[in-house]
């Protein structure tokens, strides 16, 4: 797989405060990667870095094999960083324009990407008339005037209400479908399993891991169950030996699971043992579950 | 090139404080050009607002780039507001972001400057001439041109005043720490000027305490910022003053090489530094 983006040992201190601590991370074509990690663990500034506004203190990355971040570099990335960023005397239309003559688009493109966000008929009203969810949208819609071969969006649905949340949702999976490489930095982590396929965790500006959201934990995911007489469920699943732990959670047993087994399966080898289940859910770990493990084990 | 015009085009002529303070400026100075032609009858006989000498061609040229060279601070706020909101937005960050380099953007905004300062110069060029033309006793062409160097001075007196406005605001950011910082700064120049005037200055007197002679050293404070800009375009009524003092001596003039070469290179100093700032600084 062909790399877009090489970090290697990425450092950018701001006085005493280590804001990224030497993270390394490669984004391969193609796919949407999450960069996840709570407020100030470094997302804003790694991507300031990335985006040449902010001078790292150490460290080397490359875009499309190049070393930094050129001007013309930056004309085949689409980013939008925190808030929307417009000129607000300007109309959405000559907001683009400016855009345009910077990345050297011609100016059939504006109303083919308003019409992506769904902004074309509010084109000609000025941008300091717009809702913060059309603002966003409106953003989205200038990082993708010069087709993108990577779009970069950081907190993209912050400050949104629901239903805009849903529709910047919508924008970036047809984007991703399209194919366009998506670095998406974010707090929420229903966000990033939601919309991505890999996923960068950063804690305190170091990164604790980089692949792939399923490959995230080698847990097998773990069994809900449910019966009249939870002692005897619990005496036979501990019997079976296949469980690494086995809790009781109010009415509920939690079996974690060490050799896999399908759910099938386990329901008819209790039924053999003449227990009868009122519930049997197979789950995995939640990217949330996941993530709070990983983030303990490396306080 | 064009790219950057257009993109500055763009950007600022639909803005506000643009608008606004060019139709200030240009009104004024047009204004001001056309009042100073005009006539007033008093008691009956009608008197010329302005001394005929100052109409005459080649002085017209000091009279007039000195006098709306007083009015610059309004080509000075269309830059400070312009470049202030590039900054106070995050547009400048969102620029370059999108792909425009930090040189084009400097370029862009020295662009701008040009412009205005050229836009500036041709009206002056276009006022003098009308004025001269009507009302000046000699319109030989040697006569037109042989101070045509106040065209020059006055254009580059601009431009200086706005790099170094550019300088500051791109420092600052913030309209109101710009204002603070120019008005300290033009104080701190006249302060110090004083200063080195009243310490280094040696008058001789006769016996009878009468002044004869005053020694006025090259001062050092004239190479400040905004003492080189005024002695690029010097007061014009020394001149008249000359030609009426009991000496009698007459008027030379003669072009301030050395105050040129200081505004260029305040102006290479303050677009340099305004580029090291823009990259230096985490946006």
């Amino acid at each position: 797989m062909e790399n877009i983006l090489e970090v290697r040992n990425l450092s950018k201190r701001f006085g005493k405060i280590n804001a990224v601590n030497s993270i390394s991370f490669s984004v391969e074509k193609g796919n949407v990667y999450g960069l996840l990690g709570p407020n100030g663990s470094g997302k804003s500034t790694t991507l300031g870095i990335l985006l040449s506004t902010i001078n790292p203190t150490e460290g080397s990355w490359s875009w499309f094999g190049q070393n930094g971040t050129s001007s013309e570099v930056l004309k085949r990335i689409g980013a939008i960083i925190e808030h929307p960023n417009f000129y607000t005397f300007l109309s959405a239309e000559k907001n683009l324009k400016i855009v345009c003559e910077i990345k050297n688009v011609p100016f059939t493109r504006i109303d083919e990407v308003l019409q992506l966000v769904g902004l074309a008929e509010r084109k000609k009203d000025k941008f300091s008339t717009y809702s913060l969810g059309m603002k966003q949208r409106l953003s989205i819609a200038s990082a993708m005037l010069s087709n993108p071969e990577v779009l970069i969006l950081d907190e993209p649905t912050n400050g949104l209400d629901p239903e805009g949340i849903i529709q910047i949702r919508e924008i970036i999976r047809s984007i991703a479908a399209h194919g366009t490489t998506i670095l998406l930095a974010s707090h929420l982590l229903d966000e990033v399993e939601k919309v991505c396929s890999h996923v960068i965790i950063l804690k305190k500006g170091v990164s604790l891991y980089c692949g792939k959201v399923s490959a995230m934990t080698a847990t097998k995911g773990y069994f809900i169950l449910q019966s009249s007489n939870l002692d005897e469920l619990k005496r036979e699943l501990e019997l079976m030996g296949i469980f690494k732990e086995i809790k009781r959670e109010e009415n509920k047993l939690v079996a974690s699971i060490d050799q896999d087994i399908s759910a099938e399966d386990l329901n008819k080898n209790l039924l053999n043992k003449g227990i009868y289940l009122s519930h049997l859910v197979k789950q995995k770990e939640s990217l949330e579950e996941q993530f709070l493990e990983l983030v303990k084990q490396n306080k | 090139m064009k790219r950057l015009i257009r993109i500055e085009w763009l950007k600022n002529y639909s803005y506000f404080p643009v608008i606004l303070f060019s139709s200030i400026y240009f009104g004024l100075v047009i204004g001001f050009t056309l009042i100073c032609a005009q006539t007033i009858p008093i008691f009956g006989i009608s008197i010329k607002l302005l001394d005929q000498r100052f109409l005459d061609f080649p002085q017209i040229w000091n009279f007039l780039t000195y006098f709306t060279a007083l009015l610059k601070i309004f080509l000075g706020l269309i830059v400070i507001f312009t470049i202030s909101n590039e900054f106070t937005s995050k547009m400048f960050k969102q620029n370059i972001i999108d792909g425009l380099s930090r040189k084009e953007f400097l370029a862009s905004k020295v662009l701008t400057i040009t412009v205005l300062s050229l836009l500036s110069t041709l009206v002056i060029v276009l006022m003098g001439l009308i004025l001269g033309f009507s009302f000046s006793k000699s319109t030989e062409l040697n006569a037109i041109f042989k101070e045509s160097y106040f065209v020059f001075g006055y254009f580059l007196k601009l431009f200086t005043f706005l790099t170094f406005l550019l300088f500051i605001t791109v420092l600052l950011k913030r309209v109101v720490f710009v204002f603070l910082t120019f008005f300290v700064w033009w104080i701190f120049e006249v302060i110090l000027t004083i200063i080195e005037y009243q310490s280094r200055i040696v008058e001789k007197f006769d016996a009878m305490g009468n002044r004869i002679n005053v020694i006025k050293p090259d001062l050092i404070t004239d190479f400040l910022p905004l003492n080189t800009m005024s002695k690029l375009v010097e007061e014009p009524f020394q001149r008249i003053q000359f030609v009426e003092s009991i000496t009698g001596g007459k008027f030379t003039f003669e072009i301030p090489y050395l105050a040129i070469m200081t505004a260029i290179a305040y102006s290479i100093l303050f677009l340099y530094g305004t580029y090291i700032i823009m990259t230096k600084r985490d946006w």
